[in-house]
Protein backbone atom coordinates (compact mmCIF):
# COMPACT_ATOMS: atom_id res chain seq x y z
CA UNK A 1 0.00 0.00 0.00
CA UNK A 2 1.22 3.50 -0.86
CA UNK A 3 2.11 5.78 2.04
CA UNK A 4 -0.49 8.39 2.89
CA UNK A 5 -0.42 12.00 4.04
CA UNK A 6 -2.18 13.27 7.11
CA UNK A 7 -1.63 16.70 8.64
CA UNK A 8 1.70 16.94 6.86
CA UNK A 9 2.89 13.60 8.18
CA UNK A 10 3.93 10.60 6.16
CA UNK A 11 1.80 7.62 7.27
CA UNK A 12 2.60 3.98 6.54
CA UNK A 13 -0.38 1.81 7.44
CA UNK A 14 -1.24 -1.88 7.46
CA UNK A 15 -4.88 -0.82 7.57
CA UNK A 16 -6.24 0.61 4.31
CA UNK A 17 -6.85 4.35 4.59
CA UNK A 18 -8.79 5.22 1.42
CA UNK A 19 -9.92 8.55 2.88
CA UNK A 20 -6.37 9.91 2.94
CA UNK A 21 -4.40 11.36 0.03
CA UNK A 22 -1.27 9.53 -1.13
CA UNK A 23 2.05 10.84 0.14
CA UNK A 24 3.64 13.12 -2.44
CA UNK A 25 6.32 14.70 -0.26
CA UNK A 26 10.01 13.93 0.21
CA UNK A 27 11.50 10.51 0.78
CA UNK A 28 11.66 10.78 4.54
CA UNK A 29 10.97 7.82 6.81
CA UNK A 30 7.32 7.53 7.79
CA UNK A 31 6.35 9.87 10.61
CA UNK A 32 3.64 7.46 11.77
CA UNK A 33 3.47 3.69 11.41
CA UNK A 34 0.21 1.78 11.83
CA UNK A 35 0.68 -1.96 12.25
CA UNK A 36 -1.40 -4.97 13.16
CA UNK A 37 -1.04 -7.32 16.13
CA UNK A 38 -3.17 -10.00 17.72
CA UNK A 39 -2.26 -9.73 21.37
CA UNK A 40 -2.96 -6.21 22.61
CA UNK A 41 -3.66 -5.91 26.31
CA UNK A 42 -3.11 -3.63 29.21
CA UNK A 43 -0.78 -4.78 31.96
CA UNK A 44 0.50 -3.91 35.40
CA UNK A 45 0.62 -0.22 36.16
CA UNK A 46 -2.11 0.68 33.66
CA UNK A 47 -4.98 2.82 34.77
CA UNK A 48 -8.52 2.76 33.49
CA UNK A 49 -9.55 6.13 32.11
CA UNK A 50 -13.00 5.02 30.96
CA UNK A 51 -14.84 1.84 29.93
CA UNK A 52 -13.08 2.19 26.55
CA UNK A 53 -9.68 3.68 27.38
CA UNK A 54 -6.69 2.58 29.47
CA UNK A 55 -3.54 4.62 30.06
CA UNK A 56 -0.15 2.94 30.48
CA UNK A 57 2.82 3.82 32.69
CA UNK A 58 4.57 5.65 29.83
CA UNK A 59 1.33 7.38 28.77
CA UNK A 60 0.51 4.76 26.18
CA UNK A 61 -3.16 4.79 25.31
CA UNK A 62 -5.19 1.64 24.72
CA UNK A 63 -8.63 2.13 23.19
CA UNK A 64 -10.88 -0.90 23.05
CA UNK A 65 -14.19 -0.95 21.16
CA UNK A 66 -15.19 -4.56 21.83
CA UNK A 67 -16.88 -5.43 18.53
CA UNK A 68 -14.56 -3.36 16.34
CA UNK A 69 -10.87 -3.32 17.35
CA UNK A 70 -8.33 -2.42 20.01
CA UNK A 71 -5.90 0.41 19.31
CA UNK A 72 -2.62 1.07 21.10
CA UNK A 73 -0.90 4.43 20.68
CA UNK A 74 2.73 4.64 21.81
CA UNK A 75 4.29 8.08 21.53
CA UNK A 76 3.72 10.07 18.38
CA UNK A 77 4.93 7.52 15.86
CA UNK A 78 3.36 4.16 16.45
CA UNK A 79 -0.16 2.77 16.42
CA UNK A 80 -0.87 -0.94 16.81
CA UNK A 81 -4.29 -2.31 15.96
CA UNK A 82 -5.84 -5.62 16.92
CA UNK A 83 -8.85 -5.83 14.64
CA UNK A 84 -12.03 -7.69 15.51
CA UNK A 85 -13.72 -6.64 12.28
CA UNK A 86 -12.02 -7.04 8.88
CA UNK A 87 -9.14 -4.54 8.55
CA UNK A 88 -10.89 -2.62 5.79
CA UNK A 89 -14.10 -2.08 7.80
CA UNK A 90 -15.00 1.62 7.97
CA UNK A 91 -15.79 1.09 11.66
CA UNK A 92 -12.06 0.73 12.40
CA UNK A 93 -11.31 4.05 10.67
CA UNK A 94 -14.08 5.78 12.66
CA UNK A 95 -11.93 5.39 15.79
CA UNK A 96 -8.51 5.47 14.11
CA UNK A 97 -9.26 8.85 12.53
CA UNK A 98 -11.08 10.05 15.65
CA UNK A 99 -9.76 9.38 19.15
CA UNK A 100 -6.52 7.71 17.96
CA UNK A 101 -5.65 10.60 15.64
CA UNK A 102 -6.38 13.11 18.42
CA UNK A 103 -3.97 11.27 20.74
CA UNK A 104 -1.31 11.18 18.00
CA UNK A 105 -1.69 14.95 17.64
CA UNK A 106 -1.26 15.48 21.38
CA UNK A 107 1.79 13.20 21.43
CA UNK A 108 3.33 15.03 18.45
CA UNK A 109 2.94 18.44 20.11
CA UNK A 110 0.09 19.85 18.04
CA UNK A 111 -3.34 20.55 19.45
CA UNK A 112 -6.20 18.49 18.00
CA UNK A 113 -9.19 20.77 17.48
CA UNK A 114 -12.72 19.48 17.46
CA UNK A 115 -13.55 21.54 14.41
CA UNK A 116 -14.49 21.34 10.79
CA UNK A 117 -12.64 23.83 8.60
CA UNK A 118 -12.99 25.45 5.20
CA UNK A 119 -10.80 27.93 3.36
CA UNK A 120 -12.27 31.43 3.14
CA UNK A 121 -10.83 34.92 2.96
CA UNK A 122 -7.33 33.55 2.47
CA UNK A 123 -7.38 31.56 5.68
CA UNK A 124 -9.14 28.78 7.50
CA UNK A 125 -12.57 29.29 9.01
CA UNK A 126 -12.90 26.79 11.84
CA UNK A 127 -16.30 25.62 13.02
CA UNK A 128 -15.95 24.12 16.48
CA UNK A 129 -18.34 22.89 19.13
CA UNK A 130 -19.68 19.77 20.75
CA UNK A 131 -21.11 16.88 18.73
CA UNK A 132 -24.59 17.37 17.45
CA UNK A 133 -24.42 21.13 17.00
CA UNK A 134 -23.88 21.02 13.24
CA UNK A 135 -20.15 21.58 12.66
CA UNK A 136 -20.05 19.24 9.67
CA UNK A 137 -23.31 20.52 8.21
CA UNK A 138 -22.25 24.17 8.39
CA UNK A 139 -18.81 23.42 6.92
CA UNK A 140 -20.45 21.32 4.21
CA UNK A 141 -22.78 24.21 3.36
CA UNK A 142 -19.81 26.58 3.01
CA UNK A 143 -18.01 23.95 0.95
CA UNK A 144 -21.10 23.63 -1.25
CA UNK A 145 -20.82 27.37 -1.88
CA UNK A 146 -17.30 26.93 -3.19
CA UNK A 147 -14.97 27.04 -0.18
CA UNK A 148 -12.29 24.36 -0.17
CA UNK A 149 -12.51 21.88 2.72
CA UNK A 150 -9.62 21.52 5.15
CA UNK A 151 -11.13 19.13 7.62
CA UNK A 152 -14.30 17.59 8.92
CA UNK A 153 -14.44 17.19 12.70
CA UNK A 154 -10.71 17.19 13.50
CA UNK A 155 -7.81 19.42 12.47
CA UNK A 156 -4.51 20.23 14.16
CA UNK A 157 -3.31 23.53 15.59
CA UNK A 158 0.41 24.01 15.08
CA UNK A 159 1.39 26.88 17.36
CA UNK A 160 4.64 26.04 19.15
CA UNK A 161 7.46 28.37 18.13
CA UNK A 162 5.18 30.32 15.76
CA UNK A 163 4.03 33.91 15.91
CA UNK A 164 0.83 33.01 14.03
CA UNK A 165 -0.63 29.53 14.57
CA UNK A 166 -1.37 27.36 11.55
CA UNK A 167 -4.03 24.76 11.12
CA UNK A 168 -3.16 21.46 9.40
CA UNK A 169 -5.82 19.91 7.21
CA UNK A 170 -6.98 16.33 7.67
CA UNK A 171 -8.31 14.49 4.61
CA UNK A 172 -10.78 15.12 1.77
CA UNK A 173 -13.83 13.49 3.26
CA UNK A 174 -16.93 14.61 5.12
CA UNK A 175 -19.06 12.54 7.48
CA UNK A 176 -22.71 13.50 7.25
CA UNK A 177 -25.90 12.04 8.67
CA UNK A 178 -28.49 11.20 6.06
CA UNK A 179 -30.74 14.13 6.99
CA UNK A 180 -27.87 16.62 6.58
CA UNK A 181 -26.68 15.11 3.31
CA UNK A 182 -30.19 15.22 1.88
CA UNK A 183 -30.68 18.78 3.09
CA UNK A 184 -27.45 19.74 1.27
CA UNK A 185 -28.46 17.85 -1.87
CA UNK A 186 -25.59 15.36 -1.54
CA UNK A 187 -26.39 11.84 -2.72
CA UNK A 188 -25.72 9.08 -0.20
CA UNK A 189 -26.52 6.19 -2.54
CA UNK A 190 -23.44 3.97 -2.68
CA UNK A 191 -21.63 6.07 -0.07
CA UNK A 192 -19.82 4.15 2.66
CA UNK A 193 -21.47 4.14 6.10
CA UNK A 194 -19.26 5.01 9.02
CA UNK A 195 -20.82 2.22 11.14
CA UNK A 196 -23.18 -0.35 9.64
CA UNK A 197 -25.92 0.55 12.14
CA UNK A 198 -25.68 4.31 11.65
CA UNK A 199 -26.94 6.32 8.70
CA UNK A 200 -23.82 8.44 8.79
CA UNK A 201 -22.15 8.56 5.40
CA UNK A 202 -18.65 9.20 4.09
CA UNK A 203 -18.86 11.84 1.38
CA UNK A 204 -15.65 12.05 -0.63
CA UNK A 205 -14.47 15.53 -1.57
CA UNK A 206 -12.86 16.01 -5.01
CA UNK A 207 -9.18 16.96 -4.99
CA UNK A 208 -9.85 20.49 -6.28
CA UNK A 209 -12.31 20.98 -3.43
CA UNK A 210 -9.73 20.23 -0.76
CA UNK A 211 -6.84 22.27 0.56
CA UNK A 212 -3.98 20.00 1.61
CA UNK A 213 -1.58 22.74 2.75
CA UNK A 214 -1.56 24.27 6.25
CA UNK A 215 -3.25 27.59 6.63
CA UNK A 216 -3.46 30.56 8.99
CA UNK A 217 -6.80 30.93 10.74
CA UNK A 218 -9.11 33.78 9.81
CA UNK A 219 -11.98 32.97 12.18
CA UNK A 220 -12.95 30.45 14.84
CA UNK A 221 -16.70 29.95 15.14
CA UNK A 222 -17.81 28.14 18.31
CA UNK A 223 -21.27 26.62 17.95
CA UNK A 224 -23.43 26.66 21.06
CA UNK A 225 -26.90 25.26 21.60
CA UNK A 226 -29.25 28.02 22.53
CA UNK A 227 -32.98 28.41 22.60
CA UNK A 228 -34.19 31.78 21.43
CA UNK A 229 -37.09 32.89 19.31
CA UNK A 230 -34.45 34.26 16.88
CA UNK A 231 -32.89 31.81 14.43
CA UNK A 232 -29.39 32.45 15.81
CA UNK A 233 -27.15 34.91 17.58
CA UNK A 234 -23.47 35.84 17.05
CA UNK A 235 -21.49 36.83 20.12
CA UNK A 236 -17.79 37.78 20.06
CA UNK A 237 -15.59 35.79 22.46
CA UNK A 238 -12.62 37.61 23.98
CA UNK A 239 -9.91 37.26 26.60
CA UNK A 240 -10.61 34.94 29.49
CA UNK A 241 -13.77 33.58 27.85
CA UNK A 242 -11.64 32.60 24.84
CA UNK A 243 -9.20 30.78 27.15
CA UNK A 244 -12.12 28.84 28.60
CA UNK A 245 -13.19 27.27 25.30
CA UNK A 246 -11.61 23.98 26.30
CA UNK A 247 -14.25 22.04 24.39
CA UNK A 248 -12.79 23.23 21.07
CA UNK A 249 -9.98 20.77 21.86
CA UNK A 250 -10.70 17.27 20.57
CA UNK A 251 -10.97 14.95 23.61
CA UNK A 252 -9.42 17.51 26.00
CA UNK A 253 -10.13 15.40 29.07
CA UNK A 254 -8.23 12.44 27.62
CA UNK A 255 -5.45 14.84 26.56
CA UNK A 256 -5.13 16.07 30.13
CA UNK A 257 -5.06 12.51 31.46
CA UNK A 258 -2.24 11.75 29.03
CA UNK A 259 -0.20 14.62 30.48
CA UNK A 260 -0.90 17.26 27.83
CA UNK A 261 -2.49 19.88 30.09
CA UNK A 262 0.25 22.42 29.30
CA UNK A 263 -0.12 21.88 25.54
CA UNK A 264 -3.88 22.48 25.85
CA UNK A 265 -3.35 25.60 27.95
CA UNK A 266 -0.74 27.11 25.63
CA UNK A 267 -2.73 26.17 22.52
CA UNK A 268 -5.85 27.88 23.84
CA UNK A 269 -3.74 30.90 24.78
CA UNK A 270 -2.35 31.03 21.23
CA UNK A 271 -5.89 30.90 19.84
CA UNK A 272 -7.16 33.54 22.25
CA UNK A 273 -4.22 35.81 21.39
CA UNK A 274 -4.20 35.59 17.63
CA UNK A 275 -7.51 34.31 16.25
CA UNK A 276 -10.83 36.19 16.11
CA UNK A 277 -13.39 34.06 17.90
CA UNK A 278 -17.14 34.24 17.77
CA UNK A 279 -19.85 32.19 19.47
CA UNK A 280 -22.72 31.17 17.22
CA UNK A 281 -25.75 30.32 19.33
CA UNK A 282 -28.36 28.33 17.49
CA UNK A 283 -31.21 25.95 18.13
CA UNK A 284 -31.08 22.31 17.06
CA UNK A 285 -31.95 21.26 13.57
CA UNK A 286 -30.96 21.94 10.01
CA UNK A 287 -33.11 25.00 9.54
CA UNK A 288 -31.31 28.25 8.80
CA UNK A 289 -28.14 26.50 7.59
CA UNK A 290 -27.92 28.88 4.68
CA UNK A 291 -28.50 31.92 6.91
CA UNK A 292 -25.82 30.66 9.30
CA UNK A 293 -23.34 30.41 6.42
CA UNK A 294 -24.29 33.97 5.37
CA UNK A 295 -23.69 35.19 8.91
CA UNK A 296 -20.24 33.59 9.05
CA UNK A 297 -19.36 35.07 5.66
CA UNK A 298 -20.51 38.51 6.81
CA UNK A 299 -18.47 38.14 9.97
CA UNK A 300 -15.37 37.52 7.84
CA UNK A 301 -16.07 40.64 5.80
CA UNK A 302 -16.06 42.67 9.01
CA UNK A 303 -12.93 40.93 10.22
CA UNK A 304 -11.04 41.90 7.08
CA UNK A 305 -11.40 45.70 7.26
CA UNK B 1 -23.06 8.44 49.84
CA UNK B 2 -23.33 10.78 46.89
CA UNK B 3 -25.65 10.18 44.00
CA UNK B 4 -28.76 11.33 42.23
CA UNK B 5 -32.52 11.27 42.73
CA UNK B 6 -34.54 10.14 39.73
CA UNK B 7 -37.75 11.50 38.28
CA UNK B 8 -38.62 8.49 36.19
CA UNK B 9 -41.52 7.83 33.87
CA UNK B 10 -42.46 6.45 30.51
CA UNK B 11 -42.62 9.45 28.11
CA UNK B 12 -45.75 11.62 28.18
CA UNK B 13 -46.74 10.67 31.70
CA UNK B 14 -46.59 14.06 33.37
CA UNK B 15 -42.84 14.21 34.04
CA UNK B 16 -42.49 17.74 32.64
CA UNK B 17 -45.35 19.07 34.73
CA UNK B 18 -43.89 17.49 37.85
CA UNK B 19 -40.47 18.87 36.99
CA UNK B 20 -41.94 22.38 36.59
CA UNK B 21 -43.55 22.18 40.03
CA UNK B 22 -40.33 20.96 41.63
CA UNK B 23 -38.28 23.65 39.88
CA UNK B 24 -40.81 26.21 41.16
CA UNK B 25 -40.39 24.90 44.72
CA UNK B 26 -36.60 25.07 44.45
CA UNK B 27 -36.66 28.72 43.38
CA UNK B 28 -38.34 31.86 44.59
CA UNK B 29 -39.89 33.24 41.39
CA UNK B 30 -43.62 33.97 41.16
CA UNK B 31 -44.06 32.31 37.79
CA UNK B 32 -43.01 28.92 36.45
CA UNK B 33 -40.73 29.25 33.41
CA UNK B 34 -41.00 26.34 30.97
CA UNK B 35 -37.70 27.42 29.44
CA UNK B 36 -35.89 27.78 32.72
CA UNK B 37 -35.82 24.20 33.98
CA UNK B 38 -32.11 23.74 34.57
CA UNK B 39 -31.99 21.81 37.85
CA UNK B 40 -33.36 18.51 36.59
CA UNK B 41 -31.75 17.63 33.24
CA UNK B 42 -32.52 14.50 31.28
CA UNK B 43 -30.37 11.40 31.82
CA UNK B 44 -29.27 11.01 28.20
CA UNK B 45 -28.80 14.70 27.44
CA UNK B 46 -25.14 14.47 28.49
CA UNK B 47 -23.69 13.95 25.00
CA UNK B 48 -20.67 16.21 25.45
CA UNK B 49 -19.90 14.81 28.92
CA UNK B 50 -20.13 11.32 27.46
CA UNK B 51 -17.66 12.12 24.67
CA UNK B 52 -15.15 13.63 27.10
CA UNK B 53 -15.51 11.06 29.89
CA UNK B 54 -15.35 8.04 27.59
CA UNK B 55 -12.80 9.58 25.24
CA UNK B 56 -14.79 8.48 22.20
CA UNK B 57 -17.53 10.34 20.32
CA UNK B 58 -20.92 8.80 21.08
CA UNK B 59 -21.88 9.73 17.52
CA UNK B 60 -19.48 6.99 16.32
CA UNK B 61 -20.99 4.37 18.62
CA UNK B 62 -23.91 2.01 18.21
CA UNK B 63 -26.94 2.25 20.49
CA UNK B 64 -25.77 -0.83 22.45
CA UNK B 65 -22.32 0.69 23.02
CA UNK B 66 -23.78 4.01 24.16
CA UNK B 67 -26.27 2.34 26.53
CA UNK B 68 -23.53 0.15 28.02
CA UNK B 69 -21.32 3.14 28.84
CA UNK B 70 -23.85 5.78 29.93
CA UNK B 71 -24.01 4.44 33.52
CA UNK B 72 -20.21 4.61 33.76
CA UNK B 73 -20.28 8.23 32.68
CA UNK B 74 -22.87 8.99 35.35
CA UNK B 75 -20.72 7.27 38.00
CA UNK B 76 -17.70 9.30 36.93
CA UNK B 77 -19.68 12.55 37.01
CA UNK B 78 -21.01 11.74 40.48
CA UNK B 79 -17.47 10.95 41.65
CA UNK B 80 -16.24 14.29 40.25
CA UNK B 81 -19.13 16.19 41.81
CA UNK B 82 -20.28 17.13 38.29
CA UNK B 83 -23.62 15.32 38.33
CA UNK B 84 -26.85 17.17 39.08
CA UNK B 85 -28.74 16.27 42.26
CA UNK B 86 -31.77 15.17 40.27
CA UNK B 87 -32.17 13.59 36.85
CA UNK B 88 -35.25 13.08 34.76
CA UNK B 89 -35.29 9.78 32.91
CA UNK B 90 -37.43 7.84 30.46
CA UNK B 91 -35.09 4.84 30.56
CA UNK B 92 -36.37 1.50 31.79
CA UNK B 93 -34.57 0.29 34.93
CA UNK B 94 -33.19 -2.83 33.30
CA UNK B 95 -29.96 -4.78 33.11
CA UNK B 96 -28.07 -4.42 29.86
CA UNK B 97 -26.73 -7.35 27.84
CA UNK B 98 -23.33 -7.04 29.58
CA UNK B 99 -25.07 -7.37 32.97
CA UNK B 100 -24.72 -3.76 34.10
CA UNK B 101 -27.63 -1.65 35.32
CA UNK B 102 -28.78 1.17 33.04
CA UNK B 103 -29.89 3.06 36.17
CA UNK B 104 -26.89 2.38 38.41
CA UNK B 105 -28.06 1.56 41.96
CA UNK B 106 -24.71 2.46 43.50
CA UNK B 107 -25.21 6.15 42.67
CA UNK B 108 -28.98 6.27 43.13
CA UNK B 109 -30.37 7.87 46.31
CA UNK B 110 -34.04 7.58 45.50
CA UNK B 111 -36.66 7.87 42.80
CA UNK B 112 -40.15 8.98 42.02
CA UNK B 113 -41.83 6.83 39.38
CA UNK B 114 -44.76 8.43 37.59
CA UNK B 115 -47.24 6.20 35.78
CA UNK B 116 -50.14 7.17 33.56
CA UNK B 117 -52.95 5.25 31.87
CA UNK B 118 -51.38 3.97 28.62
CA UNK B 119 -54.58 4.81 26.77
CA UNK B 120 -53.97 8.47 27.62
CA UNK B 121 -50.22 8.21 26.98
CA UNK B 122 -50.67 7.03 23.43
CA UNK B 123 -52.23 10.07 21.74
CA UNK B 124 -49.73 12.34 23.39
CA UNK B 125 -46.89 10.02 22.36
CA UNK B 126 -48.11 9.94 18.77
CA UNK B 127 -48.04 13.74 18.64
CA UNK B 128 -44.64 13.84 20.35
CA UNK B 129 -43.09 11.41 17.87
CA UNK B 130 -45.03 12.73 14.90
CA UNK B 131 -46.45 9.29 14.09
CA UNK B 132 -50.04 8.03 13.94
CA UNK B 133 -51.74 6.49 16.95
CA UNK B 134 -51.44 2.95 15.61
CA UNK B 135 -47.67 3.31 15.27
CA UNK B 136 -47.49 4.76 18.77
CA UNK B 137 -49.39 1.72 20.06
CA UNK B 138 -46.80 -0.51 18.39
CA UNK B 139 -43.91 1.46 19.95
CA UNK B 140 -45.52 1.03 23.36
CA UNK B 141 -45.79 -2.73 22.88
CA UNK B 142 -42.17 -3.22 21.78
CA UNK B 143 -39.63 -3.91 24.53
CA UNK B 144 -36.80 -3.08 22.13
CA UNK B 145 -37.98 0.51 21.65
CA UNK B 146 -34.98 2.74 22.21
CA UNK B 147 -36.58 6.10 21.72
CA UNK B 148 -38.71 7.47 18.97
CA UNK B 149 -35.73 8.89 17.10
CA UNK B 150 -34.24 7.45 13.95
CA UNK B 151 -30.71 6.68 12.94
CA UNK B 152 -30.96 9.23 10.11
CA UNK B 153 -29.75 12.18 12.08
CA UNK B 154 -27.75 12.87 15.18
CA UNK B 155 -30.10 13.56 18.05
CA UNK B 156 -28.83 16.03 20.63
CA UNK B 157 -29.68 13.29 23.12
CA UNK B 158 -27.88 10.00 23.63
CA UNK B 159 -29.64 6.71 23.00
CA UNK B 160 -32.16 5.85 25.70
CA UNK B 161 -34.00 2.60 26.29
CA UNK B 162 -37.70 3.28 26.71
CA UNK B 163 -38.63 -0.33 26.22
CA UNK B 164 -42.36 -1.11 26.02
CA UNK B 165 -44.87 0.52 28.37
CA UNK B 166 -45.48 -2.63 30.47
CA UNK B 167 -41.81 -3.56 30.64
CA UNK B 168 -40.97 0.01 31.65
CA UNK B 169 -43.46 -0.04 34.53
CA UNK B 170 -42.41 -3.53 35.56
CA UNK B 171 -38.75 -2.49 35.69
CA UNK B 172 -39.42 0.48 37.94
CA UNK B 173 -41.90 -1.34 40.19
CA UNK B 174 -39.45 -4.19 40.80
CA UNK B 175 -37.63 -4.24 44.17
CA UNK B 176 -34.77 -1.74 44.14
CA UNK B 177 -31.70 -1.01 46.25
CA UNK B 178 -32.99 2.54 46.74
CA UNK B 179 -36.44 3.86 47.67
CA UNK B 180 -38.84 4.31 44.74
CA UNK B 181 -42.08 6.20 45.28
CA UNK B 182 -44.66 5.28 42.65
CA UNK B 183 -47.21 7.98 41.87
CA UNK B 184 -49.92 7.94 39.26
CA UNK B 185 -50.48 10.92 37.00
CA UNK B 186 -54.19 10.56 37.65
CA UNK B 187 -53.75 10.95 41.41
CA UNK B 188 -51.40 13.90 40.92
CA UNK B 189 -53.93 15.61 38.60
CA UNK B 190 -56.77 14.88 40.97
CA UNK B 191 -55.12 16.14 44.10
CA UNK B 192 -51.85 17.87 43.22
CA UNK B 193 -50.93 19.59 46.47
CA UNK B 194 -50.68 16.61 48.85
CA UNK B 195 -49.16 14.44 46.12
CA UNK B 196 -46.49 17.05 45.40
CA UNK B 197 -45.77 17.30 49.12
CA UNK B 198 -45.30 13.54 49.25
CA UNK B 199 -42.95 13.63 46.25
CA UNK B 200 -40.88 16.50 47.65
CA UNK B 201 -40.47 14.58 50.90
CA UNK B 202 -39.25 11.53 48.98
CA UNK B 203 -36.73 13.75 47.16
CA UNK B 204 -35.64 15.38 50.46
CA UNK B 205 -36.61 18.84 49.24
CA UNK B 206 -37.90 21.07 52.03
CA UNK B 207 -40.75 23.32 50.92
CA UNK B 208 -43.52 25.25 52.67
CA UNK B 209 -47.19 24.38 52.21
CA UNK B 210 -47.75 27.85 50.81
CA UNK B 211 -45.04 27.42 48.20
CA UNK B 212 -46.46 24.03 47.18
CA UNK B 213 -49.86 25.65 46.67
CA UNK B 214 -48.24 28.35 44.57
CA UNK B 215 -46.37 25.74 42.51
CA UNK B 216 -49.63 24.04 41.57
CA UNK B 217 -51.28 27.36 40.75
CA UNK B 218 -48.36 28.50 38.62
CA UNK B 219 -48.32 25.34 36.50
CA UNK B 220 -51.91 24.96 35.36
CA UNK B 221 -52.08 23.71 31.79
CA UNK B 222 -53.67 27.00 30.70
CA UNK B 223 -50.63 28.89 31.93
CA UNK B 224 -48.14 26.45 30.43
CA UNK B 225 -49.92 26.49 27.07
CA UNK B 226 -50.05 30.29 27.09
CA UNK B 227 -46.31 30.46 27.74
CA UNK B 228 -45.57 27.90 25.05
CA UNK B 229 -47.66 29.87 22.53
CA UNK B 230 -45.87 33.07 23.45
CA UNK B 231 -42.24 31.96 23.86
CA UNK B 232 -42.02 28.44 22.45
CA UNK B 233 -40.67 25.51 24.46
CA UNK B 234 -37.01 24.60 24.10
CA UNK B 235 -37.61 20.92 24.86
CA UNK B 236 -40.30 20.49 22.24
CA UNK B 237 -39.09 17.93 19.73
CA UNK B 238 -41.18 18.84 16.71
CA UNK B 239 -43.77 21.18 15.34
CA UNK B 240 -46.68 19.98 17.47
CA UNK B 241 -47.48 21.83 20.67
CA UNK B 242 -45.98 20.12 23.73
CA UNK B 243 -48.50 21.00 26.41
CA UNK B 244 -51.81 19.47 25.48
CA UNK B 245 -55.02 19.16 27.49
CA UNK B 246 -53.52 16.67 29.97
CA UNK B 247 -56.95 15.18 30.52
CA UNK B 248 -57.47 12.13 32.65
CA UNK B 249 -59.55 9.69 30.60
CA UNK B 250 -59.31 11.84 27.48
CA UNK B 251 -58.76 8.66 25.45
CA UNK B 252 -62.51 7.92 25.54
CA UNK B 253 -63.22 10.49 22.86
CA UNK B 254 -59.99 9.97 20.94
CA UNK B 255 -59.24 6.32 20.38
CA UNK B 256 -61.16 3.88 18.20
CA UNK B 257 -62.57 0.75 19.81
CA UNK B 258 -59.89 -1.27 18.05
CA UNK B 259 -57.11 0.95 19.32
CA UNK B 260 -58.40 0.67 22.89
CA UNK B 261 -58.63 -3.09 22.46
CA UNK B 262 -55.03 -3.29 21.22
CA UNK B 263 -53.64 -1.33 24.17
CA UNK B 264 -55.70 -3.25 26.73
CA UNK B 265 -54.58 -6.54 25.18
CA UNK B 266 -50.91 -5.55 25.01
CA UNK B 267 -50.77 -4.31 28.58
CA UNK B 268 -53.57 -6.11 30.46
CA UNK B 269 -51.54 -7.51 33.40
CA UNK B 270 -49.74 -4.25 34.14
CA UNK B 271 -52.88 -2.17 33.65
CA UNK B 272 -54.67 -4.40 36.16
CA UNK B 273 -51.76 -4.18 38.57
CA UNK B 274 -51.88 -0.39 38.42
CA UNK B 275 -55.66 -0.20 38.62
CA UNK B 276 -56.29 0.95 35.05
CA UNK B 277 -58.35 -2.17 34.34
CA UNK B 278 -60.66 -3.99 36.71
Amino acid sequence: MADKQLMGWRVRSAVPLPDLLDWTGDDRDPDIRIRLADDLSDGAGWCRFSPAVWIGPANEMLLRIPDVAAFLVEGGNLVTIQPVMPVDAPDIRAFLLGTVLAVLCFNRGVLPLHASAVEMAGGAVLVAGNSGLGKSSLAAEMHRRGARLLSDDLCALDFQGREQPLVWPAFPRMKLWRDSAEHLGLPTGGAEQSRAELEKYHIVVASDGFRAEPSPISLLVVLERHFTPQPFELVPIHGLAAMQQRHVVHRWRLGEALGHGALIFHGLAALARSVPMVGLRRPDGLGHLSALADAVTAQLGLGRE
Amino acid sequence: MSGVYWLASYPKSGNTWLRLMIEFCLGDADVADINGMDNIPLYGAERSSFDEYVGVAASDLTAAEVLAWRPEVLRARVRDGKAPRMLKTHDARVRLPGGGELIPSDVSLGAVYLVRDPRDVVSSLARHLDVDVDQAISFMADDRTLMGKSYRRLSPQLWQLWSGWSRHAESWLAPADFPVLTVSYERMRGNPEPVLAEILAALRIPCSEQRIKAAVAATTLDRLRAQEDRDGFRERPGAARFFSDGLVGGWRGRLSTEQVWRIETDHAPMMRRLGYLP
